[in-house]
């Protein structure tokens, strides 16, 4: 599911979770752990410590959950709270060296498409995944979060206790190196 | 290359939509080939990386048990302040079965003393 639709649901769970509902609360962790992991592996790009992150993200949400007002949707502040585990995760095992995930990136439903046209998109899909992980941790957060999170400048900066400049220069200079690792100077794909 | 190429390639990176350019740029992509292709391929790269925000990888099973086994006790959802309340009425409560139990030994010593001091 996008992290933009509502679940009405999600209210009765968490009111329950507040109340100490184990249950309830894992209700909420199956509905949304692939989004969370989907986005802890977009920042991290290593499938074992995104893992990592998304279930302390969950843990950390669970231990804040009566301190949660509901001013956001649940789906929202999960999201933030990955966001913060793995910058604070990534930069405690920065020796951690990235795996290439494009072997086991899942396919979407190619629904419209030509077979060529499907074959050329899921290529351009696993090229764009692997130039991404050869990012570095700082660059890679900026770029997903704003370009396929479309998050804020102002957000980001925020998340990553950045200044909004710092944010965009690292943008700017993401796209640069993304561009140049997906197509070589002269044009021709790789 | 000519400079303005070199400045279309300086600001494509900086566009979050890749747009027309304006101006004299502007005019000048519209007939260079080489700054055409290069837009094209920042728009390319834009699409891509929309697109993947509407990928969901699925979550490994040992995810949803990972959780459950480190949330084994449930939360604190009691306010603070309650929870100070209710620990100063325990000691209230305790207080007074101490003393209670005090005084009814104290008795039960007295009543002793007084059959065996009478015998």
């Amino acid at each position: 599911m996008a992290s933009g639709e509502v679940r009405p649901e999600d209210g009765d769970l968490l009111l329950r979770a507040r109340n100490g509902d184990r249950a309830a609360f894992s209700e909420l962790v199956r509905a949304h752990q692939n989004e969370v992991y989907t986005l802890a592996l977009r920042l991290v790009a290593d499938r074992e410590l995104a893992a990592d992150v998304a279930q302390e993200a969950f843990v950390r949400a669970w231990r804040a959950l009566p301190r949660f007002r509901g001013e956001a949707r649940f789906s929202t502040w999960i999201h933030r709270i990955t966001v913060n585990v793995a910058w604070s995760q990534r930069r405690r095992a920065s020796r951690h060296r990235a795996d290439p995930i494009a072997e086991v990136f899942e396919e979407p439903a190619a629904g419209g498409l030509s077979p060529e046209r499907a074959a050329e998109s899921a290529d351009m899909r696993h090229r764009l995944l692997d130039a991404l992980a050869t990012l570095s941790d700082p660059v890679r957060s900026v770029v997903v979060l704003k370009d396929v999170y479309d998050w804020p400048h102002a957000e980001i900066a925020d998340h990553l206790g950045i200044s909004v400049t710092a944010a965009k220069v690292r943008l700017h200079r993401g796209r640069r190196q993304l561009r140049e690792r997906l197509w070589d100077e002269v044009g021709v794909a790789r | 290359m000519s400079l303005r190429c070199v400045a279309v390639r300086l600001s494509l990176p900086a566009m979050d939509r890749v747009a027309r350019q304006e101006g004299r740029l502007g005019r000048h992509a519209t007939t260079c080939l080489r700054c055409q292709a290069e837009t094209a391929r920042y728009r390319k790269l834009h699409r891509s990386l929309e697109a993947l925000g509407q990928v969901t990888e699925a979550a490994p099973d040992s995810l949803l048990a990972g959780v459950e086994h480190a949330i084994g006790s449930p939360p604190r959802a009691v306010p603070r302040g309650e929870d100070r309340f209710a620990g100063r009425l325990a000691g209230i409560v305790a207080t007074a079965g101490a003393v209670a139990a005090a005084a009814a030994g104290t008795a039960a010593v007295v009543a002793w003393r007084r059959v065996h001091g009478a015998t």
